[in-house]
C-alpha cells in the first residue's frame, strides 16, 4: 500500500509553520525552549507559540524547518525522537552525526532545489537514519517559505513509509548514492592534488597530496572550501564559477607553502554530475607546475642569451670578413697599378685577419661545445696541465717577459680533464695578456689548495693592469672586452665561467693591491685526496 | 680645403682600409686614428679650445663594437662634447661590421650622425660622397 501525505495536509502544515514563522520566529527562546511557560510568565505571544508547538509536535510526520545553507533550524517532537536529538543539539548543525553523509548531500541538493526553484519537491523516498542506526524510507514534501516575496527557509514534512517500491523520482536515493560513491572515492585517493565539494562548495573529501599541500580540513568536514581554506581564495572563485556557470574553469594558481617557498598550480575546476544530468558539486584536480613553471623562466632566459649570442657571434665573424673583402680590393688594385709590394703586404695582412677569424670560431666551438665536454672525470696532474699549458703560450709570455710561478698544495684533481684545462689555459692567457709593462717584475701564480673534504680552490693571480671596478660585474658576461689592449672575442671568461658551473662550482673576481685575482671554487671527491 | 678626419676603431686594419679610401678621395684628408671609444674622448678633452692643423675633425668615423667605450657610449658623451666645445660643424660617420637594423636606428637617434657604412658591404666611391658632401655643406 502506497502511504501518501495528501497535499492539503502539507499545505495546512506549509501555513502552520510559514505563519508561526512570520510572528515568531525571532522569540526563538518562546518557541524552541519552554522556559518562558513553565515558569508561568505566559504572554500573549507565549500563548500562541505554545498553540503552534504542541500542535506541530502533535503531528506524527516528521517535520523539519532549515535555513539558507541547509543548516537545522527547528524540528518536531517525532523528528527529534526518531533521530534521538534534544531541541539544542540540532541547532545550526547540517544533520546528525550518525547520519550517511551521502544522505545529508542529497538532503542539502534537495534543500537547494527548493530554494531555487521556489516550489515544492515531492520526493517520494529517501532514506533516513535513526539515532540507532537503522535506516527507513520516508515520503517527504520539501517546501519554501518566502518572506518579501524571497525564499528564506524551507520546511520538511516526512512520513515513513513502508513499501519500498516507489521509484517516481528521476533518481532514486540509493541509485545517487551508488553515483556518487565512486567519485568520493576517487577524490579521496587521487594520485594528485583532487579536492570534492557539494553543490554549496562544502568539502566532502580530498586526496592525500591535496591535503599534503594544502592542509586537511580541520574538524567539522561540512566546512564551506571558502573557510576552509583561506588561503586559497583564487580557487573559492573557481568553485563560486564553476557552481554557478555549470562549466569548467581552468587557471594558473599560486600558493605559499608553508616553508615560504612560491608554488605553482594548474587548477581545474570541473563540475560533477547526478544521472539525471543535474550537478551535484564540483571537484578540483590540481597539478604541480612550479618546477615547469621555473623552467619556462630559465628557457626565456636562455633564449635570450642565444638571441644575444647570436647577434655577437655574427658580427665577429662577420668583422674579419668585411675587413679580408676590403683588402681584396686593394690586392686587386695594387696588382692593376703594379704596386707588387703592396699587394703582398694586403695579402698577408689578410693572413693575419683570417687566423683571428679561426681564433673567433674555434672560441665558438668551444663555448658551444662546453656541454659536449661531460666526460668521464679522470686525476689531473695539475702541474703537468700548467706546463702543457704554457708550452702553447709559450710565445706570448716570452715576449711579454711573464714569471708563471705554482703553489699547489693540491697536486691533482678528480675532474673533467678538458674543463680544467680550458679554465686554466683562459685564466692564464689573459694575464700574460694583460701583465702591466710599467712593472719590473711580472707574473701569474696559480694556486691549487684544499678547502675542505667537499672543495678545493683554484686561484689564477696576477700583477697586469687590473679590471675597473665599474666593469667587474659584467666580466664573465658574453663578449665582454674592457680593456684598450683586448683583441679577444670577449669570450674567454665566459667559457671559463659556463665551465666552472657546470662542474658545480663557482668563480668570482678580486681586485688585489697589485692586480687581478680568479678565484674558482670547485668540488672536490674526497677519495682521491691527495696521491 | 683640407677635411679633418678621426678614425675610432679597435681594428688596425679597418683603420688602414678607411685610410687608404680617404686617400684616394678628391679632397685631401688630415687623418687622426684612435683605437676605441675611450681614447676618442681623451683625445678631444686633451685638444680642448684648440684650433690646430687636423683639429677639430670635421668627420668623425666611428666603429660600434670596441673595448670600454663602444661606439653608443662615444655618441652619448659626445653630443655632450659637441655642445660644450662649440663642435657644431663636426659629424659622426658610423663605420661598423653590424649590419642590425636596431643598431643603425640607435645610431641615427643623433642628429649628427648623417650616415650608416657597413664594413665589406660599401662602394668606394661611397667615402668620396660622404666628404664632397661635407665640404660642400661647409661652404655654402
Amino acid at each position: 500500500m502506497r502511504t501518501t501525505i495528501n497535499q492539503s495536509e502539507t499545505s495546512s502544515l506549509q501555513a502552520i509553520t510559514g505563519h508561526v514563522h512570520l510572528r515568531d520566529w525571532q522569540d526563538d527562546v518562546s518557541f524552541s525552549g519552554c522556559q518562558e511557560q513553565t515558569k508561568g510568565h505566559k504572554t500573549l505571544k507565549d500563548d500562541r507559540s505554545e498553540f503552534y508547538r504542541s500542535a506541530l509536535n502533535s503531528i506524527h510526520d516528521l517535520v523539519l524547518v532549515k535555513g539558507p545553507n541547509a543548516e537545522l533550524l527547528w524540528a518536531n517532537q517525532a523528528f527529534l525522537d526518531y533521530y534521538g536529538m534534544t531541541q539544542e543539539d540540532l541547532s545550526q548543525i547540517i544533520d546528525a552525526k550518525h547520519s550517511d553523509p551521502d544522505d545529508t548531500l542529497q538532503y542539502v541538493k534537495d534543500d537547494l532545489t527548493v530554494f531555487q526553484s521556489g516550489k515544492s519537491l515531492n520526493i517520494l523516498q529517501e532514506s533516513v537514519t535513526n539515532a540507532a542506526g537503522d535506516i527507513r524510507y520516508f515520503h517527504t514534501i520539501k517546501s519554501p517559505v518566502f518572506e518579501n516575496g524571497k525564499v528564506v527557509r524551507t520546511v520538511g514534512v516526512s512520513r515513513l513509509i513502508e513499501d519500498a517500491d516507489i521509484t517516481t523520482r528521476a533518481i532514486g536515493h540509493e541509485d545517487a548514492k551508488q553515483h556518487v560513491a565512486p567519485i568520493k572515492a576517487m577524490a579521496g585517493s587521487f594520485p594528485n592534488p583532487m579536492l570534492m565539494v557539494d553543490v554549496h562548495a562544502r568539502v566532502l573529501n580530498s586526496s592525500p597530496l591535496w591535503k599534503s599541500y594544502f592542509g586537511a580540513p580541520m574538524g567539522n568536514a561540512e566546512g564551506v572550501f571558502c573557510d576552509v581554506y583561506p588561503d586559497l581564495p583564487d580557487l573559492a572563485d573557481h568553485l563560486e564559477r564553476c557552481l554557478k556557470l555549470q562549466s569548467s574553469v581552468e587557471d594558473t594558481v599560486t600558493h605559499v607553502a608553508k616553508d615560504g617557498t612560491q608554488q605553482v598550480f594548474s587548477a581545474r575546476t570541473c563540475p560533477w554530475h547526478y544521472q539525471d544530468g543535474s550537478v551535484g558539486g564540483a571537484t578540483i584536480i590540481a597539478t604541480d607546475i612550479t618546477i615547469l613553471h621555473e623552467k619556462s623562466a630559465e628557457l626565456s632566459r636562455v633564449n635570450e642569451e642565444l638571441k644575444q649570442f647570436a647577434y655577437r657571434a655574427s658580427h665577429d665573424l662577420k668583422g674579419p670578413l668585411s675587413t679580408a673583402k676590403g683588402l681584396a680590393k686593394f690586392i686587386a688594385m695594387d696588382v692593376a697599378d703594379g704596386d707588387l709590394d703592396g699587394a703582398i703586404v694586403n695579402a698577408r695582412l689578410i693572413e693575419d685577419v683570417m687566423g683571428k677569424l679561426e681564433k673567433s670560431v674555434m672560441s665558438f666551438l668551444a663555448l658551444a661545445t662546453a656541454d659536449a665536454n661531460n666526460t668521464e672525470a679522470t686525476v689531473v696532474d695539475v702541474q703537468g696541465l700548467i706546463a702543457d699549458i704554457c708550452r702553447g703560450l709559450a710565445h706570448d709570455i716570452d715576449a711579454a717577459n711573464v714569471i708563471i710561478e705554482t703553489d699547489l698544495e693540491r697536486k691533482s684533481v678528480l675532474i673533467q680533464h678538458v674543463r680544467l684545462r680550458q679554465i686554466l689555459e683562459n685564466l692564464l692567457a689573459n694575464g700574460v695578456k694583460y701583465s702591466d709593462p710599467d712593472k719590473e717584475r711580472r707574473f701569474v701564480k696559480v694556486c691549487c689548495r684544499n678547502i675542505d673534504d667537499e672543495r678545493f680552490e683554484l686561484t689564477v693571480e696576477d700583477n697586469g693592469c687590473g679590471i675597473p671596478s665599474a666593469v667587474k660585474h659584467k666580466i664573465f658576461d658574453l663578449f665582454s672586452r674592457f680593456h684598450e689592449k683586448s683583441q679577444g672575442t670577449g669570450l674567454g671568461l665566459a667559457i671559463v665561467k659556463k665551465h666552472v658551473e657546470d662542474l658545480g662550482g663557482e668563480i668570482a673576481v678580486e681586485s688585489t693591491k697589485t692586480g687581478t685575482l680568479f678565484r674558482a671554487i670547485l668540488p672536490a671527491s674526497p677519495e682521491e685526496l691527495d696521491s | 680645403m683640407k677635411i679633418n678626419a678621426l678614425i675610432v676603431d679597435d681594428n688596425q686594419i679597418d683603420r688602414h682600409i678607411l685610410k687608404r679610401w680617404l686617400k684616394k678621395c678628391s679632397f685631401e684628408t688630415n687623418v687622426v686614428e684612435v683605437s676605441d671609444g675611450q681614447f676618442a674622448l681623451d683625445y678631444f678633452e686633451e685638444n680642448k679650445g684648440m684650433q690646430a692643423d687636423g683639429y677639430p675633425p670635421s668627420i668623425i668615423f666611428l666603429d660600434i663594437n670596441m673595448p670600454r667605450v663602444d661606439g653608443f657610449g662615444f655618441l652619448e658623451a659626445f653630443s655632450k662634447i659637441r655642445d660644450r666645445d662649440q663642435l657644431g660643424s663636426t659629424v659622426v660617420v658610423m663605420f661598423t661590421s653590424s649590419p642590425h637594423q636596431n643598431d643603425r636606428e640607435n645610431a641615427f637617434k643623433w642628429d649628427f650622425v648623417t650616415n650608416y657604412i657597413v664594413k665589406g658591404e660599401f662602394e668606394t666611391q661611397q667615402i668620396e660622397e660622404i666628404v664632397t658632401g661635407y665640404s660642400a655643406k661647409q661652404s655654402a
